[in-house]
């Protein structure tokens, strides 16, 4: 009978894992610990660091490779098992079932579906379970025999699945449900299909024998499973390896559960170093906790590889730097020290990286605890491309080359690199690495000049042309971003603008906005310094310009800061001209940037305004209209002037139409020119409600520029000025108009003017 | 008659205002209290406990929010005490390539589901649900409207109240103020992280001065939260690469692998585990006490700048350990309750 969970349990590695028996071991058995949960989400350990691991090769997967985002280790490598299992069955049923069929069998066939299997090969029913016509099964090379007996071995497993977990998941209360034990029944069944498969068939013999410890954990006879495994023998440990690795994490989990942690850590570490199948649940239980453990493991390994596997674990889980050093001490000739010197790279490179930062600033103390980290990394590194013994010395030359290029020391990098590249000459990663690295080192040792340019531009064209090199990104922006800030200290400003778009103005890593009011302090509020921009992107004259204009920023992107950059600056007509050449100045802005209120209310805004007619182009061409009208005198003149000011007022950061300067350079905190309008607005209405409004608008905007001058630290630590933004001047206009219905209206909406005035107005 | 003026007119002295209501934070993974923990609730008075549920957090993988380290409960609430359940918010769920604003509602809605499936497993009916959120400027947006979509999802007249913390408090115009009934002040967390063996990074007086100005003003009634916990902080390189919370300050010195480098430092002699953390030999431990003094301390400096309160405040004490309790001593904590009103 199929469990409800089986029921529901339509996704393929679902059922790979339960089949495998090995997710619901680690995640109950060995669970134990820290519970803080590694999420996503984040910055990329590929983001963060410029060496790719891969290039150590195959004998691993990227799980195994450091990830800062998640605690200790990395992934685990679902594929492997797929493989390892696929690979197994092949060997017994041989070439005539293919792999699709025979997993369509072992993962997804339902108790009834594999019933109706075992009928139609017993030959007692002509038709096999639906979508199954085809099938290699009924294939008249098939080996009926072994089929009849794997699918007897499946049914079983399918029994064992419905019972092979401690979790049961929660109540309707909330409560987690216990697990109920596996029935003495099934593990009857188990062993009577042990007993019953002949001496000539050890395939099936190991499967069986695998399937009544699995039966024997869940049913918490630990003692019994340990015993099993260590009188096993061949039954249980051939001629599978992967079962027998399988096996052997049982054992591990039923150590733990009898608190033999040093063992169990020993048989984790065993798994881990061989088989890639396991490698990540192995890693993820093995936990060393105090010293009394940890030696008692020390002292429990017999052999040098033992005794490596362990420090490797140790190295993954905690320490790279520490294990690469002891496992080199066991064994100069390890293949298990070139993972941990890549490792221990990825992590003192992320731990400076302003990316992972949410581009912070890094600490001092990070700096330099970096560079210590990195100055005994490359010591032992060399030490190890030196060695005569040493596995992967291009590895080492690689990360001694890639320590010195950070520290733009050219010459070294450039030895080390070379060395590398003529022992691994057609290893695109390898290649690839080398280049980056070197492009690197010509950065953090910039020179400007056309030879330096051309090598680079050469060298990250080449970076940039390797697809299977998985650090392109990190690389090009480093580069990018260290050239930009080269050239913006040479006043360079568009070429360092072009290189990286933020050099500028950097933007905040969680809203993609500036965090204050750097757009308009910055040159991209001149007009003059936007058409630059629009001319340099067509110049592609050599390598390096192709390099340079080979930026995130687009033609049209460049073209509406300038339709904008008009806008602000009171050209509307300017304005108007740009925008009717854009797509983007005709896309609805959702929001009426006409609106005022008392107190501002963006999203509330957007929901009332929602299908305004509203475009860029739209309030271009209402405020080229208005500024005719705002130009004369007399009360036309101050209310087209108030309407202008609205319009500026919520073009800013403060205001309900932001959207209109939304991921442009011209996003804007400065309410000056709407202060001028509103003031323009005061002083030529006679009407005193219009005076008082205008009065209460200007005092919205001189808090706006108060605000905008105060820098905002962010952060439980920050410390800085109180933030001073009462707007004194045009709150103390505002009250010469105390007997206005709009003056009792801001009184009663408006707490801070109430506050003020509460306060003695001071 | 002038006496009645100045009654009315200005903030009530402290031994005026009703005493605090006590509280204790709850932070473990699984309720279960000691019996050293229900006799220091009872014999405290203790009327609320503060149980973080879960944090919500990013999973890329759903494009979603998903609930990371939930509560287990395996034992019952003393009678008497109320349950609030409080949810630890990450801020990086808010950035625009995950939830924004827009999906902030939808979220909230599931966390309210989250809470009352985890309060039903604790028997209890939450009437106050608290959120906790390190949120900025950058963040604000989303934020709020999370806060607003937990009040749309949680049954009417359920409080809602947030953690308040202590730049959210100086920078209000910029950060803004919660959409939430009350928030409690975390007076802890303010200095930084540091090998420096004078920085404190619990509480630290000098750093504390610099945002109590604001506070008396801040535009909503606030309770407050206050340290008692201890931790080690784990060096590397002079920085500070781990934080051993669960490891007792007091069991370092018998530790035959740690050598004592000053009052407050160990250096550790050789490669090896200490409560499941791999200490290099080299590595310093660096132990930052709150003891009653500094507890008391902070209490003495955040007691006079909170805004007068017309009903009693809550004072809650992070966190119910009984590592904590044995440090402080009852007597001591019942003076920090009554220090704050």
């Amino acid at each position: 009978m199929v469990s409800p969970r089986s029921l529901v349990s339509t996704i393929r590695f679902a059922r790979l894992t339960v089949a495998a028996g090995v997710l619901v071991v680690g995640s109950i058995a060995l669970r134990d610990g820290d519970v803080r949960a590694c999420t996503g989400g984040d910055p990329t350990i590929a983001l963060e660091t410029t060496f790719d691991p891969a290039v150590i090769g195959d004998a691993t997967w990227p799980g195994l490779f450091f990830d800062g985002n998640v605690a200790g280790y990395g992934d685990r490598c679902d594929e492997c098992l797929a493989k390892a299992i696929a690979a197994d069955w092949r060997g017994y049923l041989g070439p005539a079932i293919t792999d699709a069929d025979w997993a369509h069998v072992l993962y997804e066939l339902k108790s009834a579906d594999l019933d109706a299997v075992a009928a139609r090969l017993a030959g007692k029913a002509k038709t096999g379970p639906k979508g199954m016509d085809a099938s290699s099964l009924w294939s008249k090379s098939a080996p009926v025999d072994k089929l009849r007996a794997a699918v007897a071995f499946v049914q079983l497993a399918r029994r064992v699945e419905a019972v092979d977990s401690f979790d049961a998941g929660y109540a309707e209360s909330g409560q987690p449900k216990v697990a109920p034990l596996p029935a003495p029944e099934l593990l009857a069944a188990a062993k009577a299909g042990l007993a019953a498969v002949p001496a000539t068939d050890p395939f099936l013999r190991q499967r069986y024998a695998f399937q009544v410890m699995r039966v024997t954990f869940y049913r918490r006879e630990y003692a019994a499973v340990e015993k099993m495994f260590d009188t096993s023998g061949p039954s249980l440990l051939a001629p599978s390896p992967d079962l027998a690795f399988r096996a052997r994490y049982y054992y591990a989990g039923a150590l733990r559960h009898e608190d033999k942690r040093a063992r169990a850590n020993v048989e984790l570490a065993r798994i881990a170093a061989d088989d890639p199948a396991l490698a990540g649940f192995a890693m993820r239980d093995f936990q060393p906790m105090e010293d009394v453990d940890w030696k008692k493991a020390l002292a429990l390994t017999t052999t040098t590889r033992d005794k490596t596997a362990l420090w490797r674990l140790v190295g993954i889980k905690a320490d790279p730097l520490a294990a690469a050093r002891e496992i080199v001490k066991l064994d100069p000739k390890s293949n298990l020290a070139s993972l941990l010197v890549v490792r221990e790279l990825a992590r003192i490179e992320g731990s400076t990286s302003s990316v992972g930062m949410y581009g912070q600033k890094v600490e001092p103390a990070q700096v330099a605890a970096a560079k210590a980290a990195y100055k005994t990394l490359e010591q032992l590194a060399t030490t190890l491309a030196a060695a005569p013994a040493t596995d992967q010395p291009w590895v080492m030359d690689l990360v001694v080359g890639h320590i010195a290029a950070r520290r733009g020391d050219v010459a070294t990098a450039r030895a080390h690199i070379q060395k590398a590249l003529a022992a691994r000459p057609s290893d695109a990663r390898v290649v690839a690495q080398g280049k980056a690295s070197l492009a690197l080192a010509l950065v953090f040792d910039w020179k400007i000049n056309p030879a330096h340019e051309d090598e680079l531009a050469k060298l990250m064209l080449a970076v940039e042309a390797t697809k299977t090199y998985d650090r392109q990104q990190a690389v090009h922006e480093e580069v990018r971003g260290r050239l930009a800030r080269a050239y913006l200290a040479a006043g360079k400003l568009v070429d360092a603008e072009m290189l990286d778009p933020n050099t500028l103005v950097p933007l905040d890593e969680y809203s993609n906005r500036p965090t204050d009011n750097t757009y308009d302090k910055s040159k991209w509020t001149d007009p003059a310094f936007i058409k630059e921009m629009i001319a340099r992107l067509g110049v592609t004259t050599t390598d390096f310009d192709k390099f340079v204009v080979h930026t995130t920023l687009t033609r049209e992107q460049l073209q509406r800061d300038l339709a904008l950059r008009d806008l602000l600056d009171g050209d509307f007509a300017g304005a108007l001209k740009n925008f009717a050449t854009l797509a983007v100045g005709a896309a609805p802005l959702h929001t009426d940037p006409f609106v005022i209120h008392i107190n501002d209310c963006h999203d509330c805004d957007h929901d009332k305004y929602a299908n305004a007619a509203w475009t860029p182009a739209g309030v271009a061409n209402r405020m080229a209209t208005l500024a005719k009208t705002a130009g004369g005198t007399g009360e036309a003149a101050a209310t087209a002037s108030l309407e202008l000011g609205n319009a500026l007022y919520n073009a800013t950061w403060y205001g309900n139409a932001r959207a209109l300067t939304d991921e442009s350079h011209e996003q804007t905190f400065d309410t000056r020119p709407a202060e001028r309008w509103y003031k323009r607005a005061y002083d030529l209405t006679k009407d005193r409600e219009l005076k008082a409004k205008a009065a209460f608008l200007a005092a919205k905007c001189e808090r706006g520029r108060n605000l905008s001058g105060v820098p905002m630290p962010t952060g439980q630590a920050a410390t800085g000025p109180d933030p001073d933004v009462v707007p004194h001047t045009w709150y103390g206009v505002l009250r010469g108009y105390a007997s206005t219905r709009y003056y009792k209206e801001v009184l009663k909406e408006c707490g801070y003017f109430a506050a003020w005035t509460a306060s003695g107005s001071k | 008659m002038s006496l009645l003026c100045v009654c009315a007119c200005s903030r009530p002295a402290a031994d005026e205002r009703p005493p605090a209501h006590r509280a204790f934070y709850y932070w473990r993974t699984t309720f279960a209290l000691s019996q050293a923990e229900r006799a220091a609730l009872a014999e405290l008075r203790v009327e609320r406990l503060y149980v973080r549920m879960f944090d919500v957090v990013w999973d890329d993988a759903a494009r979603g929010t998903a609930e990371a380290g939930p509560l287990v409960a395996s034992d019952h609430v003393p009678a008497g005490i109320e349950v609030v359940p409080v949810v630890f918010v990450r801020q990086g769920i808010f950035t625009r390539e995950h939830l924004g604003e827009a999906g902030a509602a939808a979220a909230a809605r599931t966390t309210w589901e989250g809470i009352a499936r985890r309060t039903a497993a604790l028997g209890v009916t939450p009437h106050e649900v608290q959120l906790d959120c390190d949120w900025t400027e950058q963040t604000r947006a989303g934020y709020f409207a999370f806060v607003a979509g937990l009040r749309a999802a949680a049954p009417p007249g359920t409080v809602l109240t947030a953690t308040i913390r202590l730049h959210q408090v100086k920078y209000r115009e910029r950060t803004g103020v919660p959409p939430v009934d009350r928030g409690t002040l975390m007076f802890y967390n303010m200095g930084n992280f540091s090998a420096d063996p004078d920085a404190r990074a619990i509480f630290d007086a000098a750093s504390a001065a610099r945002y109590l100005a604001r506070i008396s003003t801040y535009p909503l009634p606030l309770d407050v939260a206050l340290p008692i916990w201890s931790w080690t902080v784990q060096l590397r390189d002079g920085i500070v690469v781990g934080l051993l919370q669960s490891t007792d300050p007091d069991e370092l010195p018998a530790l035959p692998f740690l050598e004592r480098a000053g009052p407050d430092r160990f250096v550790a002699t050789e490669t090896t585990f200490l409560h499941g953390t791999l200490l290099r030999a080299g590595d310093a431990l660096k132990i930052e006490v709150t003891g009653e003094a500094e507890a008391q301390a902070a209490a003495e400096l955040v007691a006079p700048t909170l805004p007068a309160a017309t009903s009693a405040r809550t004072v809650t004490l992070f966190d119910l350990s009984e590592r904590n309790l044995a440090h402080h001593g009852l007597a001591s904590l019942a003076r920090l309750y009554d220090t704050v009103r």
